[in-house]
Order: C-alpha cells, then structure tokens, then sequence
C-alpha cells in the first residue's frame, strides 16, 4: 500500500517491469502507430517505448475484448469507463478477476481518435488549443461524472497535480525494482475534481431533462427512436452486452419474412426491420443497472439515434433506485443479482 | 389473433374500451388464488388473460416488454406474498426486476401499465379484487398507445 510521486517516463518502465518479470504475460494499452495511437496488445518489453498509455482518445471500450478470455495473466492500462465496465464484467463472471491488473489514470476527458493522435491528457490549456481548431471532446466526456479511477489495482492521479503524477495502490508487488519515491495526494486535488464535477453534472442533467421530454410521449419516443435500422452496432460495440446468444439472434427474435407476415397481423402492418421498440427496451432491461456511460453505443450508431442520452436517464434511474454506481466497486453485489427482504415494498 | 377477433375483445357491446391485459400467475400461490376465487364465486372482470408459471420469478421481464410492445394493455405479475415463495427468494428476486423494469418504463410512459401484487393460494376475494383494481385501472388509462402503432 503506498502512493509514489511518478513521471511519464515511470509509467511506461511500470509496464516494461511488468513483462519482463514476467508477471504478465501481455498488456493491453495504447500505443503510437506510424500516424495514429490506437490500444494494443503489447508482448515485447523492447516495443514499451512506442506506448501512450495516457493518450485522450476513446475508440471503443476495450473492456469488450477481455469477456471470456483464456489468458494466464495480463494488464491492462484503460480510462476510468473502462475500468468500470471490467469491474462489471467480473461481478457478471465474464472477466476473471485473478489474472487481470487493471490500471487506470484520471481521464480529463478524450477526443475521437478520427480529431487527432494526442497523446498527453487533456488539461484546460490542451483543451482550449483543441477548441481553437474546431475539436471537442467526446460527448460521453462532457457528460462524465467519474473520471477518476473506480476500484482498480494501481491508479494514476493527473488532475490537481502541478509536477508529474501520483501512483496509488494496495500491492506494491508491480512495483518492485521500481524505486519509485514516495508522494502525498496534493491538497489542491479535490477542489479541481470537484470543479470538473460541477461542469460536468450540469451538462448531464441538461442532456438528461432534454431526452425525458422527449421519451414520455408516444410520437415524441417515435421520434427518438425512428432511424434506428437495428443494425445491432450499439449492441455489439457494449461492453456490457455479453450474451452468447442474444435473443434477436434467436428464431425468435430474428424474424424471417413469414413469421414477419405472422406478426403484422397483429396490428395490420409491421415496420420492417420490426422490433425497434422491443429491441431498445430489451437492451435498457439488460444493461441499466451495469451501463458504465461510456458513450461507444452511441459512437457506433450509424443512425445518430441519442443513444448516451437516453442511457444517461434508464441507467441514471435504475442505478439510483438501487443506490448503486456501476464499476465504481470491485466487490458490491450486482443489483439484480440480490435481494433485502425488506425493501421496495412501494412496488406495485 | 385475427384483427376481427380483436376488435370483438377491445370493445364491449355499448363501445366501451375492453382493456387486454395479461396475467402471469405463480403456481403455488396466485394461481391457487384465482382457483378458489372461481369456486368461490367471486365475481371479477373477464379482462385478464391468464398464464400460469412455476414462479413469479420465472416471468422473464422480456416477456412482459413484448406483450407492451406488442399492444397489450396491461401486464400483471402475481406471486406468492414475499416470505412466502415456494422457492425461498424467488418472489425477493421479482421485486427487484419489476422495480427496475418500471423505472424504465417510466421514461417511456408504460410504467403504470405494469402491476405487481402478491396473493396467496387462501385469497380468492383479494384475487378478484386485484383483477378489479387492474382492469380498472387500465380502462382509466385507455389503450396502450402502441397497439395500434406499428412504425416503431
Ligand atoms: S466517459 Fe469519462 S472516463 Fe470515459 S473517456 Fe470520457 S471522461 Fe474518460
Ligand atoms: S449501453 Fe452504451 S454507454 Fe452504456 S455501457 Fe453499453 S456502450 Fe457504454
Ligand atoms: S446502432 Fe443505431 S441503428 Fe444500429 S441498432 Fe443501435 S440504435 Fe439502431
Ligand atoms: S413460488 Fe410463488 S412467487 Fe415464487
């Protein structure tokens, strides 16, 4: 247990200590291509240098590709969404949690890796240079509450800190050979966050009340909702969505032009793809109570639908109702994995 | 169903709005409500379609979005009272799909169309009087707006 004042050189000599003590067997973070910084899977100690692990950009969430993995043993250096939904993943037994160490650092906020190969967090003076050129963050950034880092094995603070960045951990293990000096959490530190909080929330709630007005009605919900061509993107891009067999992969859910037929029926027309409704309130039941905010649905819509929206209010409700933050824990039980006897006895 | 069909059960004789509602029943509880409600002879509306299941637990909250999106006006989950499950937690675990599967729905104005209540195999009144408290309740709502809407 110890917190160590580091520099950027002392997180890429972190992770070289890791591969060639053989404590991993690889490590998932970014690094810098010919042009572009992308995440990858890093085996050879000698290619550490080419790493970006503080990179502020955001292609998808990469706890995606960990779910169900045979690995022996890897790390993983991933932004604070990220490390929620691995969090998640492991309460839902989709990523094991012995063989992972799961590092993260506190996200300023990222950019589409389409705006610019960045590789320093986004301070304000990095932001207001971006903005000049017409780039914003990410949407799901405006709207973040937690950008420091959940429940993980080592975090990395960045925000509040005017030299370098501190180290935080409950296992020195990673770090040995590492002679890292100690460090103190600057006092300053919390009112920064809090700051950032305040801007942030005040965003959400905007987008939030926006996306309620439109859903409680019937043609307003139509409207949100009417370009969706169930291309299955937002599904595939979740991190939280695992199912092995989706039901709208099943002969049930994925309806052939006579059970089509079968269904219009019913209300004498079907729209065609059908389910559109069905299928959003299916994906809102699956994943509210785990949805980590992230916004990679939304970024994989090629439709534009409102998707972090409307997750920021479904998964804001039900993860408020079970007083319960996504990710945030490694160790709380899931909401619907669990009962009290005495609870929610307004249900009706 | 046939379109005809449908409207013969949407509507009674003077054109009133007939809700449709769907009823899933615990076995060892509920369901032995409505069966001594019946021989009992208590009166109750005709509007609940009934499908009985081992638990109130077994009732996948998937199904209960298929039949709102598929135009049923009503949804009611029946089980046994909590402390009571044939299966120890079952109705526990219930309480706590419903009360989120409700929050969502409250954000696309189904949420009051979803019912959850608990009567045991020795109420048949309570029985006939949920089953009048529901139907009733869905008649002041009216009809499940999308049961007629099919571009969504
Ligand atoms: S959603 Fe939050 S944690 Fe994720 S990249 Fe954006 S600011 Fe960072
Ligand atoms: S639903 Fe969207 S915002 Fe929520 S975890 Fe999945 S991809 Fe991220
Ligand atoms: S990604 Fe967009 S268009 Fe595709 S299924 Fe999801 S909401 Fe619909
Ligand atoms: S057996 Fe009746 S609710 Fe579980």
């Amino acid at each position: 247990m110890g917190s160590y004042k580091i520099n950027k050189g002392d997180i890429q000599r972190l992770l070289e200590n890791l591969l060639k003590r053989g404590l991993v067997e690889g490590i998932l973070v970014q690094s810098k291509g010919e042009k572009d910084i992308f995440t990858t899977l890093i085996t050879d100690p000698g290619l550490i240098n080419t790493t970006a692990p503080l990179a502020p950009l955001f292609s998808s969430n990469s706890a995606k590709y960990l779910r169900n993995n045979g690995f022996k043993n890897i790390a993983v250096f991933v932004k604070p969404c990220e490390a929620r939904a691995i969090n998640e993943l492991i309460k839902l037994n989709q990523i094991r949690s012995d063989n992972i160490l799961v590092i993260s650092a506190d996200c300023h906020g990222t950019i589409d890796p389409k705006d610019g190969a960045i590789s320093e967090p986004l301070t304000k003076a990095k932001r207001k240079e971006l903005e000049g050129k017409g780039i914003s963050l990410r949407k799901a950034c405006t709207v973040c509450e937690h950008f420091t880092p959940p429940e993980v094995d080592i975090s990395i603070m960045t925000i509040g800190i005017d030299e370098g960045y501190i180290l935080v951990t409950d296992n020195d293990e990673p770090l040995e050979g590492l002679d890292l000096e100690k460090g103190e959490v600057p006092k300053g530190r919390d009112a920064e966050i809090e700051k950032m909080l305040k801007e942030r929330s005040e965003n959400k709630e905007k987008m939030v009340s926006e996306i309620r007005r439109k859903l409680s009605s019937v043609g307003s919900l139509t409207e949100v909702l009417k370009n969706c061509i169930r291309c299955d993107n937002c599904r595939e891009m979740c991190p939280i969505c695992y199912c092995k067999e989706c039901y709208f992969e099943t002969p049930l859910g994925d309806l052939k032009t006579d059970e089509m037929l079968y269904q219009a029926v019913i209300k004498g027309a079907l729209r065609v793809p059908p389910d559109i409704l069905f299928y959003h309130l299916t994906r809102n039941m699956h994943v509210a109570s785990s949805c980590v905010e992230c916004g990679a649905c939304e970024e994989a819509c090629p439709r534009d639908l409102p998707l972090l929206a409307l997750w920021k209010a479904i998964a804001g409700d039900v993860q408020a109702l079970f007083k319960y933050a996504s990710g945030m824990k490694g160790d709380e039980p899931l909401p619907l994995a669990g009962f009290k006897e005495s609870e929610l006895e307004e249900v009706k | 169903m046939t379109k005809k069909e449908e409207k013969v059960i949407e509507m009674d004789e003077k054109g009133d709005f007939e809700p449709k509602i769907l009823g899933f029943l615990c076995n060892w509880c509920s369901y032995a409500g409505a069966d001594l409600a019946g021989v009992s002879r208590y009166q109750y509306p005709p509007n609940v379609q009934c499908i009985r299941v081992m638990c109130s637990s077994r009732v996948d909250p998937m199904w209960i979005l298929k039949a709102l999106t598929d135009g049923a006006d009503g949804v009611l989950i029946a089980g046994c009272h909590p402390g009571d499950c044939h299966y120890v937690e079952g109705n526990y675990r219930t309480r706590r799909r419903i009360a989120a599967l409700k929050k969502i729905l409250e954000n696309y104005g189904l949420s009051d169309r979803v019912f959850l209540e608990w009567v045991s195999a020795s109420e048949g009144k309570k029985f006939a009087e949920v089953i009048t408290k529901v139907t009733n309740a869905i008649k002041e709502l009216g009809p499940n707006p999308y049961k007629k809407r099919w571009e969504i």
